[in-house]
């Protein structure tokens, strides 16, 4: 029987690495975010912005390589889930950074067309308005996708008991909550995403919470053997 | 001729489409430079659509390359070589992006030739937008493209399907084009004015897919494959 010991700490590794680069993109990009000149402030502060775009990329890479990785271990479960999976935390989602990551780059470009000579503002000031817009879809649309993608693979592993059910349990509830505050944006006044932690942003809190819980754990207690065993027994009665 | 062999010309003869189809494709399909690039470009849109097709073969190629190795590659490890196709297609996936900006460009070059000049700027503010668009578009789909391509030289590496010096030469050319892709990131220029950093994964790919289509993969790794698998 595999282990996949080394599968269990590189998924939880991937899921920090992912939680700190979302984390630092919004701490190295928010002084020039919420400066009431941007995004014309973009240029003067150049390679701090574009540091802010590669951890958006380091984020959509790490979490679309956890599906990839745990891919092996649950198709001998359920391909279907599994492959979805990939599919909708791998693929799509990271579609979704990598439009946020070409927003922020094309804010670059605004702003940097507005430094030069004989630059008019008011024709800038329309794309700055269409580029903010697709953000925040965008960031809503990723976040529905994360949810949703996140309930296969939580499934899976309440299905499967590779990890304790309390732990796959809260985060079922959660992936739930985290969907459903982020329709509630869909239809909120201004289309912005949730902030974690405020108002409807609350929902966010135990999904970020579980990844935590649930990243320490892989790295330290790997999956359940038992369940493992489990599996290997299960595969014959899947493969007819 | 069995599965594992038409696997490995398969992969080869695509990898030199994608390297003949992108090259050319971007031959013709080229934004111009200079201030003028929509007046440019407006007079060269038969072209343009040439060059737009042959991407879009390049494209294909590109994806194919991880689909034809995936069955081959999933014997040892399933996870990795799902990731070299998920990243690949992500590749492709990004560049239809940056195809899509150019194929606007020539649309908006139409209205802009034929516009009074009070609103040229206008239509010009809008193509420097979808010139930002395309080029930082293709750059992901590079930072894709070194990813799911070093996830199949990984696999290689260790399999032993290829030669140790081609794969590992394989991950150091991936490396170097990543270096490439930061410089480009944070300088602004096109990737390709960093050929010293970018021109080793092409004579490496060149290398591997004549590899691929003379020798094929290790028969003796093949069969040793198979039968713990």
């Amino acid at each position: 029987m595999k282990t996949y010991r080394k599968t269990a700490v590189m998924v939880g590794i991937l899921f920090i690495i992912g939680t700190v680069a979302g984390v630092l993109s919004g701490v190295v990009t928010a002084p020039i975010r919420t400066a009431s000149t941007f995004p014309f402030n973009v240029a003067a502060s150049g390679p701090q912005w574009i540091t802010g775009t590669l951890f958006v990329m380091l984020m959509g890479v790490s979490l679309a390589m956890v599906p990839v990785l745990l891919y092996p271990v649950f198709r001998e479960r359920n391909q279907v889930l599994a492959s979805g999976a990939v599919l909708f935390r791998g693929a799509i989602e990271a579609i979704s950074y990598a439009i946020m990551a070409i927003s922020m780059l094309l804010a670059l470009t605004i702003s940097e067309a507005n430094a030069a000579p004989g630059a008019d503002a008011a024709l800038l000031q329309p794309l700055e308005s269409v580029r903010a817009a697709c953000v925040s879809w965008t960031e809503i649309w990723g976040a529905i996708i994360f949810g949703i993608g996140g309930l296969m693979i939580y499934v899976l592993f309440y299905q499967t008991r590779l990890v304790p059910r309390w732990l796959s349990g809260w985060a079922l509830v959660g992936g739930v909550l985290y969907i459903v505050a982020n329709i509630a944006a869909l239809y909120s006044p201004l289309h912005k995403a949730p902030d974690i932690g405020v108002g409807i942003g609350l929902l966010l809190v135990p999904t970020a919470l579980q990844e935590m819980v649930f990243a320490v754990w892989l790295i330290v207690k790997g999956f359940s053997r038992a369940a493992l065993a489990s599996l290997s027994t299960k595969t014959a009665t899947y493969e007819s | 001729m069995n599965s594992t062999r038409k696997a490995a010309v398969i992969a080869g003869v695509l990898f030199i489409i994608a390297t003949v189809a992108g090259l050319s494709g971007t031959a013709l399909a080229a934004i111009p430079t200079g201030a003028d690039y929509l007046t440019q470009l407006s007079a060269q849109a038969s072209q343009v659509a040439a060059g737009a097709l042959l991407h879009l073969i390049g494209y294909a190629a590109c994806v194919g390359i991880a689909v034809a190795l995936y069955p081959v590659l999933i014997r040892w490890n399933a996870g990795l070589a799902l990731g070299s196709v998920l990243f690949r297609t992500l590749e492709a996936a990004f560049y239809m992006v940056g195809l899509a900006c150019v194929l606007s460009l020539l649309t908006l070059a139409q209205q802009f030739t034929s516009a009074v000049a009070a609103d040229r700027a206008a239509l010009q503010a809008v193509g420097d937008a979808l010139q930002s668009v395309h080029n930082r578009a293709a750059l992901l789909g590079v930072f894709a493209f070194c990813m799911g391509a070093f996830l199949y030289y990984y696999l290689f590496l260790q399999t032993r399907l290829i030669p140790r010096w081609l794969s590992g030469w394989g991950i150091v050319a991936v490396i170097l084009m990543l270096a490439a892709c930061v410089l480009s990131l944070f300088s602004g220029n096109l990737i390709s004015s960093y050929i010293p950093l970018a021109s080793q994964i092409f004579l490496q790919e060149m290398v591997l897919a004549v590899w691929l289509i003379v020798k094929g993969f290790d028969p003796a790794v093949i069969a040793k494959g198979s039968e713990s698998g």
